[in-house]
């Protein structure tokens, strides 16, 4: 029996115990996450396409630009209707000259940029639906919603499971992401100047 | 052997269960770069290099004229903005300059004259409003300013007066 539990019982212990060691946290197990349940699709597009332009004239020493809500910049959310949909952003804290980041702690040959976003969830790509998403000083922002909003109404049923004669498709809405927001010109040397923000969504 | 075969059994039970736990919370995700641009232009400066002077200029009967494109006497402003950077460009046409020393004024009608390099008889006359002015791949653009004026009627003395150029960026 001894003998037994050494050889058989002792491995079977070490490997659940690697196993659990191995396993991701679980501990938001009460939350029912309804995207763990098959491998739904999102995708984020770019409506606007080209870049978030500031547009001129800007000159040199001329102080704050602004990129309204209005003319934002534009990216949809394709997703699963019923599903949360976490957004992380991350842009730049500057625009630089050439986009070289070796400019980034220079005052002559960078801008401070502070980045502003917003999301609308009503089905319409509308600014006047949107909600805005805080945006911290370092113009890092997070935020989670549902792909449509459900209007105070409770969430309804979860999405069939993707089976094989699954179609996404037909239980797909839209959001929308808007990203505006403004630069400082100060006494730069003139020309082009650019900068990164890195958009990354995924279910929760 | 047969413990052997037992452990590789559990080990890759342990494995198989892991794996499909793992396989059961894969979450779908994208990602998207967007650039944020701004071009900043220079501010424009404006540089007088020479004043109208009317000592010799053409006169037909009462009227004198300078010739912004002809004219030695004309006057010459350098302006200095971003290379190939477009401008517009405006002035006022008429100004009314008082007698300094007497009663009356006199009415000066302006007329300019604008090229994108230093050569005054191939410059192009320039209306109150242009706007489709360029900088040169220097920054610069050179006006000369010329213009006309009446005599009859006007009282002796001396008019002076000044002369008003607005250069923006479009």
């Amino acid at each position: 029996m001894k003998k037994l539990l050494s050889t058989y019982l002792v491995p079977f212990l070490l490997t659940g115990a690697l196993w659990l060691v191995c396993t991701p946290d679980r501990a938001e197990a009460q939350e029912i996450n309804f995207a763990d349940y098959g491998q739904f699709t999102i995708t984020l597009q770019d409506i606007s396409m080209g870049d978030l332009e500031f547009v001129g004239p800007i000159i040199s020493g001329g102080g704050l630009y602004s990129v309204e809500l209005i003319d934002s910049y534009v990216l949809s959310i394709i997703g699963v209707k019923y599903l949360d949909v976490g957004v992380q952003i991350q842009g730049d804290g500057v625009l630089t000259l050439d986009g070289n980041p070796e400019y980034a702690n220079d005052p002559s040959r960078s801008i401070p940029f502070q980045l502003k976003a917003a999301y609308a969830n009503m089905g319409e790509n509308s600014v006047t639906d949107s909600r805005f998403i805080e945006v911290a000083g370092g113009n890092f922002g997070i935020s989670r919603f549902p792909i449509l909003a459900r209007q105070n109404l409770p969430p309804g049923p979860p999405p069939p499971p993707p089976t094989e004669g699954f179609d996404q498709s037909l239980v797909e809405e839209a959001a929308y992401l808007y990203l505006y927001g403004q630069i400082d010109v100060g006494n730069v040397v003139s020309g082009f100047y650019s900068g990164d923000i890195i958009i990354t969504v995924e279910y929760e | 052997m047969q413990r052997i075969a037992i452990i590789l059994l559990l080990l890759l039970f342990s494995s198989a269960l892991h794996t499909a736990y793992a396989q059961n919370g894969t979450q779908s995700a994208d990602n998207v770069t967007i650039t944020v641009t701004a071009t900043v232009q220079s501010i424009i400066e404006t540089i007088t290099i020479q004043t109208i002077d009317f000592d010799g200029a053409e006169r037909e009967g009462t009227i004198v004229t300078i010739n912004p494109i002809e004219s030695a006497l004309a006057g010459k402003i350098i302006a200095r903005g971003t290379p190939g950077s477009e401008f517009r460009l405006e002035f006022l046409e008429e100004r009314l300059m008082p007698n300094t020393v007497g009663d009356g004024s006199l009415s000066f009608l302006y007329s300019l004259a604008g090229n994108d390099i230093d050569e005054q008889e191939s410059a192009e006359l320039l209306g109150p409003e242009v706007r489709d002015l360029e900088f040169n791949s220097d920054g610069e653009f050179f006006i000369w300013v010329g213009g006309t004026f009446d005599l009859e009627d006007v009282n002796p003395g001396s008019y002076e007066g000044e002369f008003a150029i607005e250069i923006e960026y479009i």
